[in-house]
């Protein structure tokens, strides 16, 4: 029975072409394009897929055309796991290594792969927390891995152990020792030792990479997903679970080793194969030399022109791998809440404060405070005044959605690219402009809205308070272009809502049902970066930022009256006066300068989100924000909230005169 | 009692029977309104264009002298849509322009030296994307047109519409000689 093949990939952080190889993986080996995207995206190394060779060759080929590096191969048990080593001591000839048992020799200029990992497990945790940072900050566009130094300073921070493979010319594990931090004596670094066990290990990194020919270091465990290579988060330091992950790292180090052997479908093979097909072709035209054993002896051009080619391939990776990088975006942060005033000359506020002072009077006239509520009691419910206010109220509740409802299926829907001022429709994705993260799900969003909610008796939540990012514009994009939003006053129907119980923050995604019995919970509605919004409301120009064209013309104009020299040049009749007709010029001059200067800064036409912005309408015109993936759906909920209403008006109508004719 | 019940509750359809009524006129109203919003709007972007139009000439002329009959057809387009007064006279002068650019700026592919203008570029760029916002506003235009049609011819609707003289509004149509295939040549003359 042939043994079962792995393919195994480097995964990379922002992969070329990743759309195209997902969908051909899917279309052409029926794999999960999901799937796929995880296993291709990241810092580590990941199994791709396991089984008959001839079928992952073929999946090979796409990998290859998309430039990811990948290895086939049958792994093999590790035959042995490394030896912890209790001393070194250092020789002109190499480094002579004291484990329990035995003692291993590392010769002066030897292969060796060295495994530094963290043993707590902590590394992935790290990882995922700079994944939602960086998306947090800088967008989904430009989320960032963690660095190699991040890397290496988080295993060191940890429980770092370090495993030491020695290996032979055909790249076999000849010998392999473990270095645990704390548990070898230092005294063997020489002048390199420290009282730091951590800063102990690091130096015996250093000096292994000075006696080694070859030395690569490998720290991608915890960031890898490979059999038999997952780390279990360290608790409490059990046995158990330490014992586990030593095992892992062993087959991590023995499976790195063999993907050092074949050397990979790398760019370098590319390379290595080129130089080959070179040399193939040189031959082909020099049979004589084809028995050859030493081709760079025998044909120094050719390992001149190979190695040329090299370097020109290695400067072309090197440039491309820095060009697409894609330029990291700073989202800035979130604007300062602004206090909202209270207009006390506006009609609500005078309509309220007059309705209130009659009520009071009404009430008064009524009767002492002992009989206010037996008189609202008979005058609401045996005259029937309630219901028929009611009544009122519900029915003007309906007529607002149904006007709601056909005010939204009126309006047609603009391009962002093409908006005109006034009222608008527009549809496309949410896009942050800030760096806003919802408070307590930690979520990148472009808008929240937290409510908190407060026990009362046993049953009863009572709203303590409701905070919203309506301070905070984003952006709204479609296919033409982006547009900002302002969110103040706008009715918002946000598609997902978080609840929890406690008062303390979570930085899971989940909502945090730990405390389902305590007095408080809060409710966060949330819209996320990306999703489908439909907005309503008036589109208006940015109030202008910095000086505008005639406030620079008229800086100018005073500049050049202080500048008796400057004034000299207009002074065409030099009588050492400017006349009316001089000034005309001059005037012209400076306003034709600062046009041109303006013009020479800002040559390309402002963006639309540089320059509108859809804002609360005046009136009563509706302002909403809804996220949902079409319009139809957003007006049938209108009807379906105005159909009820209207039925209860119906109904509070019948109940009124009943209560008044009964 | 039962007597006043109804009377209530039928004055209270009646009265939301004169609100939808008034809803109804009102979304006429502001359907018609926004279909004239729509073309101002749209009347905006033409005049940006109609002004930008005579200095891509002027740029065009230096290098093209031997394409004068293209050059000549874009100022008359330009002169048409200028004159055109009825809605109908408008569109079509203006899709005759856009046409008659169209045409030049296939032309301007045999003068390299003209597309490396830099004015050139810039002016291209800006006519380019006037034509693209035209468009964008012209759909607009006639999917408010199309709300508005549709609404007078539904049902309850067009119960008002009818005796308030609501009427139909004309699409933004192209030219019916611009839906047929293109007949691409590329042999010289």
């Amino acid at each position: 029975m042939s043994q079962e093949t792995l393919l195994i990939v480097k995964q990379q952080s922002q992969p070329e072409g990743l759309d195209a190889l997902l969908s051909r993986l899917a279309e052409e080996h029926g794999m999960d394009a999901y799937a796929c995207r995880q296993r291709l995206m990241g810092q580590g190394f990941a199994l791709l897929g396991r089984g008959a060779r001839d079928t992952l060759e073929r999946v090979s080929s796409l990998l290859k055309e998309a430039q990811f590096h990948h290895w086939l191969t049958t792994p093999t048990r590790p035959q042995f796991a490394p030896a912890q080593i209790r001393s070194l001591e250092q020789t002109v000839d190499g480094i002579v290594f004291t484990c329990q048992k035995k003692r291993v020799t590392f010769e002066k200029g030897t292969a060796v792969l060295a495994v530094l990992a963290d043993l707590s497990g902590r590394l992935a945790d790290r990882s995922a927390k700079q994944l939602i940072s960086s998306y947090t900050y800088q967008g989904r566009d430009h989320i960032t891995h963690l660095s190699e130094e991040k890397i290496y300073r988080t295993i060191m921070e940890n429980k770092p152990v370090l495993d030491l493979y020695f290996l032979d010319d055909r790249k076999t594990i000849v010998e392999a020792v473990r270095v645990v931090p704390g548990k070898f004596d230092h005294k063997g670094l020489g002048e390199r030792a420290t009282l730091s066990s951590r800063r102990n290990l690091h130096e015996m990194i250093g000096l292994c990479r000075e006696y080694a020919g070859d030395f690569q270091l490998e720290t991608g465990l915890g960031l890898s997903t490979l059999p038999g290579c997952a780390l279990d988060k360290l608790v409490d330091d059990n046995s158990d679970i330490l014992r586990k992950n030593l095992k892992a790292l062993t087959r991590y180090g023995w499976l790195m080793v063999e993907l050092k052997q074949q050397g990979g479908i790398s760019l370098q093979q590319e390379v290595t194969s080129l130089t080959g097909s070179l040399t193939a072709a040189l031959l082909a035209q020099n049979p004589a030399l084809a028995g050859s054993e030493d081709l760079a002896e025998a044909m120094p051009v050719v390992g001149e022109l190979a190695a040329e080619i090299n370097r020109a391939t290695q400067a072309a990776a090197s440039e491309t791998a820095t060009s697409t990088r894609p330029p990291t975006r700073s989202l800035p942060a979130p604007p300062e809440p602004v206090r909202v005033r209270r207009n006390w000359l506006s009609p609500k506020v005078w309509l309220g404060s007059v309705g209130g002072l009659l009520t009071a009077v009404v009430l008064i006239l009524l009767g002492t405070t002992d009989s206010i509520l037996p008189a609202m009691m008979h005058y609401g419910f045996e005259v029937g005044a309630f219901p028929a206010l009611l009544a009122a109220l519900m029915f003007c509740g309906g007529f607002h959605y149904l006007h709601l409802k056909r005010q939204v299926e009126n309006t047609p829907t603009s391009k962002v690219r093409s908006v005109a001022m006034g009222m608008v429709e527009v549809k496309g994705k949410a896009i942050r402009q800030y760096a806003l993260i919802s408070p307590k799900t930690n979520i990148a969003c472009a808008w929240y809205r937290l409510t908190n909610y407060r026990r009362e008796g046993n049953k009863n939540w009572v709203i303590s308070s409701v905070k919203s990012s309506e301070t905070v514009p984003f952006l709204l994009e479609d296919e033409t272009g982006r547009i900002v939003v302002d969110p103040a006053g706008a009715t918002v129907r946000a598609g997902n809502k978080k609840e929890g119980f406690s008062s303390r923050n979570s930085i899971s995604l989940a909502a945090d049902y730990s405390d389902r019995n305590g007095s408080e919970k809060w409710v966060e509605e949330i819209i996320y970066e990306g999703t489908n919004l439909y907005v309503l409301g008036f589109a208006s120009v940015k109030k202008e930022q910095g000086q505008s064209l005639n406030e620079k013309k008229r800086e100018a104009l005073r500049d050049l009256k202080r500048d008796s020299a400057a004034m000299k040049r207009f002074d065409t009749d030099e009588d050492g006066q400017i006349s009316e007709s001089e000034w005309e010029e001059a005037r012209a001059s400076v306003e034709d300068q600062v046009l041109k200067q303006s013009l020479g800064k800002n040559d390309r036409r402002r963006r639309q989100e540089e320059q509108i912005v859809i804002v609360n309408p005046t009136g009563r015109r509706p302002f909403i924000i809804a996220e949902t993936h079409c319009e139809t759906h957003l007006t049938r909920s209108f009807g379906y909230y105005a159909v009820p209403l209207f039925v209860g008006a119906t109904v509070c109508t019948a109940w009124a005169i009943s209560l008044l004719f009964g | 009692m039962t007597g006043w019940i109804v009377l209530g509750v039928l004055l209270l359809i009646l009265l939301g029977l004169i609100l939808y009524v008034i809803l109804i006129y009102n979304g006429f109203v502001q359907l018609k309104n926004n279909i004239n919003r729509d073309w101002s709007n749209i009347d905006v972007l033409l005049k940006q264009r109609y002004d930008e139009l005579p200095k891509l000439i002027k740029v065009c002329e230096g290098y093209m002298q031997h394409e004068q009959k293209t050059l000549e057809a874009v100022i008359k387009a330009r002169s048409m849509a200028g004159a055109a007064r009825a809605d109908q006279d408008r569109m079509q002068a203006q899709n005759a322009l856009s046409e008659t650019l169209k045409s030049l700026f296939m032309v301007v592919e045999r003068y390299p030296d003209l597309k490396a203008d830099a004015g050139f570029r810039q002016l291209s760029n800006r006519i380019s994307e006037l034509e693209d916002q035209i468009a964008d506003r012209r759909e607009l235009y006639n999917a408010a047109v199309t709300i508005y049609n549709t609404r007078i011819d539904q049902f309850p609707d067009v119960l008002i519409a009818r005796p308030f003289n609501f009427t139909s509004r004309t699409l933004w149509e192209i030219d019916p000689t611009h839906r047929q295939d293109v007949d691409v040549s590329f042999q010289h003359s």
